[in-house]
């Protein structure tokens, strides 16, 4: 039987399919039978999908520099100045 | 989008969105040194080949993989060795949430019940937001690079390992510790209204 100590990184392995069929029927049975391993669950299912659309935004000053480089290179091809 | 070439309101919009996240993917395969350098090189290769972009999934899906071949040619043009491979061994540190259980290995401090927003919500609270940047910038390169890859750019667990020549047990340990730290910071501010 898992201890819930050893929850938190074998969920995280099962997000990444890193686990026996043993395994993940040990951490799914845990789950069943423990709710607060359930809640870490939960939280990390949450996380996960938060950090798919986590932007840090790069500042202007950034963009800019990026934006200088590209057009500075000469195997670029023009910038479409459209907006 | 995807027109095959880029206006310069998309490319600027592109990079405000995507720079950040890429930077530390670079910085975990070159180091702090020279990734600035290797995603301004991405950068131009992206702009260049917009139109191969065309209906791929994920946009930073797509840059990333650019981003990795292109860190992986400067590693070659050096002569270095892949410099993630060297960080691979710092997977001895200590466990994020080794506080929360008790020596029977069962929770002392479970987890807050966390508010029913959305996760999108849930770390785009300003405070909140900030935090997590903060505790992004001070993570080590290489948790930082993988949390990067597999969690913002949604790339395959094997394709990592297998990009950075990395073991699957290595990455399971530093994407776990990066992912525990997020759940741990986001967990202290529903429990008390600050990080």
């Amino acid at each position: 039987m898992l201890k819930c100590q050893q929850i938190p990184e074998l969920t995280s392995a099962l997000l990444d399919d890193q686990l026996s069929f043993y395994q993940r029927w040990q951490v799914k049975l845990h789950l069943f039978i423990c709710h607060r391993c359930r809640d870490y669950w939960r939280a990390l299912l949450s996380t996960v999908t938060a950090l798919g659309t986590y932007t840090d935004r790069a500042s202007e000053q950034q963009i800019e520099q990026v934006v200088a480089s590209i057009k500075l290179h000469p195997s670029s091809s023009p910038i479409d100045s459209k907006k | 989008m995807p027109d095959s070439i880029l206006t310069d309101s998309q490319l600027r919009e592109l990079i405000g969105l995507h720079h950040n996240t890429l930077l530390s993917v670079a910085r975990g395969i070159v180091g702090a040194s020279e990734c600035e350098e290797v995603v301004q090189q991405a950068w131009l290769q992206a702009y260049n080949h917009w139109h191969q972009f065309g209906q791929h999934s994920n946009v930073r899906t797509w840059l990333t993989r650019i981003v990795i071949n292109c860190a992986k040619m400067q590693l070659r043009s050096r002569k270095r060795e892949t410099l993630f491979a060297d960080m691979g061994q710092d997977t001895h540190g200590t466990d994020p949430l080794e506080e929360r259980f008790n020596n029977r290995q069962h929770w002392q401090k479970p987890l807050t019940q966390w508010s029913e927003e959305s996760p999108e919500q849930l770390l785009m609270r300003d405070q909140l937001a900030r935090c997590l940047k903060a505790l992004l910038s001070r993570m080590p390169a290489n948790q930082r690079a993988l949390l990067a890859m597999r969690d913002h750019a949604q790339l395959g667990f094997e394709e990592i390992c297998n990009e950075l020549e990395v073991s699957a047990s290595n990455a399971r340990v530093l994407l776990y510790r990066a992912r525990a730290q997020i759940i741990a910071l986001a967990d202290h501010y529903e429990e008390t209204g600050e990080c």
